[in-house]
Formats: C-alpha cells, structure tokens, sequence
C-alpha cells in the first residue's frame, strides 16, 4: 500500500471523528478544518505508511495523540490565539458535532447533545468526547492526551454529571435517579 | 449512566464536505512520484526538456567540430628537429646535437631571409608614392 492509499484509508476511517475532536478542542469550523489539513499534511510528510509500517499498535491513539500535539502546537501561534477569541464568539451556536436529522425531534436531540458537550470545560469535554464519541477507552485516553488513566476516569465522571445536569431538566430519561 | 451515554454513542457524526477529501489529500500527498503514472508517461519524463535541448546541441557541434578539424602542422623547427636523424649510440649525441644545432641556425637563417626580403618588397612597392609626394612639393 503507498503512502497516498494509506492516507485515504486514514482519511475514510477518521476524518469526522478528528475533525470533530478539533472542532471540540477548538470550538471553532474553521481551525478544525486547518488543523485537519495539518494533521494529514504531516503525516504525509512523515510518511504514515512507514510509520504504521514500523509497529504502530493502535492506529487510533496514535492518530490522537498526534493530533492532540498538533492542537497544542497551534494554539501557541499568536495567530491562532487571536482567532480563538473570535470564533468563540461567532461560533459557539454553530452546527453540531452530529449529523443533521429530518426528524425534528431526533434533530433537537443531536443539537442539545452537541451544545451540552461544548458546554463542558475543556479537560472534561476532550475526555467525554474521546470517550463516548471517539471510542477511546481510558487507556487509549490516557496515552494520547498524556495523563494518568485516573485523571481521565475523574474528568469523564465530571463530564457526565455536568452533562446529565444539563440534559436532565429536558430529557427525563437522562435524570439523575433518586 | 448507560442512559447518557447510548445516545451519544448511537449519533452519526456530520459528514464532512467531499471536496474537502480532495483538497486534504492532495495537499497532504500530492499525486506524483510512481503512483498512478503508467510507464509510458514515465518514459517520456525522461526525455530532455526543452531547456536543455540548446545545450545538447551546442556540445554534439563542439563533438563534430573537433573531430573534423586536422590537427595544426608542426612548425618547420620542430618538425626538422623531429624528422632529424637519431643515433641510437651514446658515443654520438654530441655529434646528434651539433647536428640539430647546425639544422636550428639553418632554419633561423632562412627565416631572416624571408623576413629581409618581405621588408625589401614593402619598401619597393612604397617608392612610388614617395616619388609622387616629392613631385607633388618639389616643382
């Protein structure tokens, strides 16, 4: 398989989820989509084939953890720092992480989960994302955001109950029980 | 849990634009190189550019040019020294560079004498003018 082949097979696989994992970091379209490009033009000129080829074992934490530096390394450019501030302005009420749906109610559902997890600070929000959505486990979690797995647990726990806090007043069925 | 968690979960994720699939991927691997390029393209690659195509015809003339073009003449000295008989005993090498030296000052004669002439026909074919110069002042 050449390079180009197992690129596409990397962009088929996870572009959505990556991107949406930038749009969660970031909260803005347009710096998911920069970071997006960034992410394939390194491993492109890193040449992934080779580096998949050498004994990478998990292709998805992998792939995160090199997306989370990239994040990293962005956000320390001036530049970005500027766009930040802007985007979370125009952008905070943006389209969701989710497929748009024909079924109102299914569509009003994706809409208040998007904007419930976008709600979430940072560290819980990447977390419950990598988690739920990704299907990371916390290991995977762990090695690709560079924490302990403990510190990944706690921050999920403490996205979700801020996440059933949100949700529960609308959804009955995501009540907290008594 | 489970009940906040399956919804999240069981969600499509939106899709992405298509054209962002092209756009990514070219930037990312540029279709060059080997990839997807049939053997016959690649043949033709390596035929050379129009740029170089003055160049390469400027040595192939050069190359016919000096193949073609005799190599000068030696000059009379040379070749008489050259052509000069040689003794192969070493009792007679000063007999052989006294006989090279003669055949030098021979040549070096008949070469002032060529000169001497050269400069006597010159002055001969000037004479007229100086006549008619003369005539011209003197009355």
């Amino acid at each position: 398989m050449t390079a180009r082949q197992q690129l596409e097979r990397i962009y088929d696989t996870y572009a959505e989820v990556l991107f949406q994992y930038f749009r969660a970091r970031t909260r803005s379209c347009e710096q998911a989509r920069d970071l997006l490009q960034d992410l394939f033009v390194r491993l492109g000129a890193g040449s992934a084939a080779a580096a998949l080829g050498d004994g990478v074992q998990n292709e998805k934490a992998w792939l995160f953890t090199i997306a989370r530096n990239l994040v990293i390394d962005h956000a320390r450019s001036a530049d970005a720092r500027q766009r930040k501030v802007h985007a979370l302005e125009n952008e905070m009420s943006a389209t969701g992480f989710f497929a748009p749906s024909p079924d109102p109610d299914l569509a009003r559902l994706r809409e208040d989960l998007s904007a419930a997890l976008l709600a979430l600070p940072e560290p819980q929000r990447i977390v419950v994302y990598l988690r739920l959505i990704a299907g990371l486990t916390f290991e995977e979690i762990a090695t690709a955001e560079e924490i302990p797995s403990n510190t990944a647990v706690s921050r999920y726990r403490y996205g979700i109950d801020k996440l059933q806090a949100a949700l529960g007043p609308v959804y009955s069925e995501f009540s907290i029980d008594p | 849990m489970n009940d906040l968690e399956d919804p999240f979960r069981s969600q499509p994720l939106r899709p992405l634009p298509p054209s962002w699939r092209a756009e990514i991927l070219n930037a990312a691997c540029p279709e060059s190189g080997n990839n997807g390029v049939s053997p016959v393209a690649l043949l033709f690659s390596f035929i050379p550019k129009p740029v170089a195509l003055p160049l390469a015809a400027a040595w192939v003339i050069i190359a016919i040019l000096r193949v073609s073009t005799p190599a000068s003449q030696p000059s009379s000295i040379a070749a008489m020294i050259a052509e000069s008989p040689r003794s192969s005993d070493s009792g007679d090498q000063l007999d052989h560079a006294l006989e090279v030296r003669r055949m030098i000052w021979i040549a070096w004669q008949d070469e002032r004498e060529s000169l001497e002439s050269m400069a006597t026909v010159r002055e001969v074919e000037r004479e007229p003018e100086w006549i008619d110069d003369r005539r011209l002042f003197l009355p």
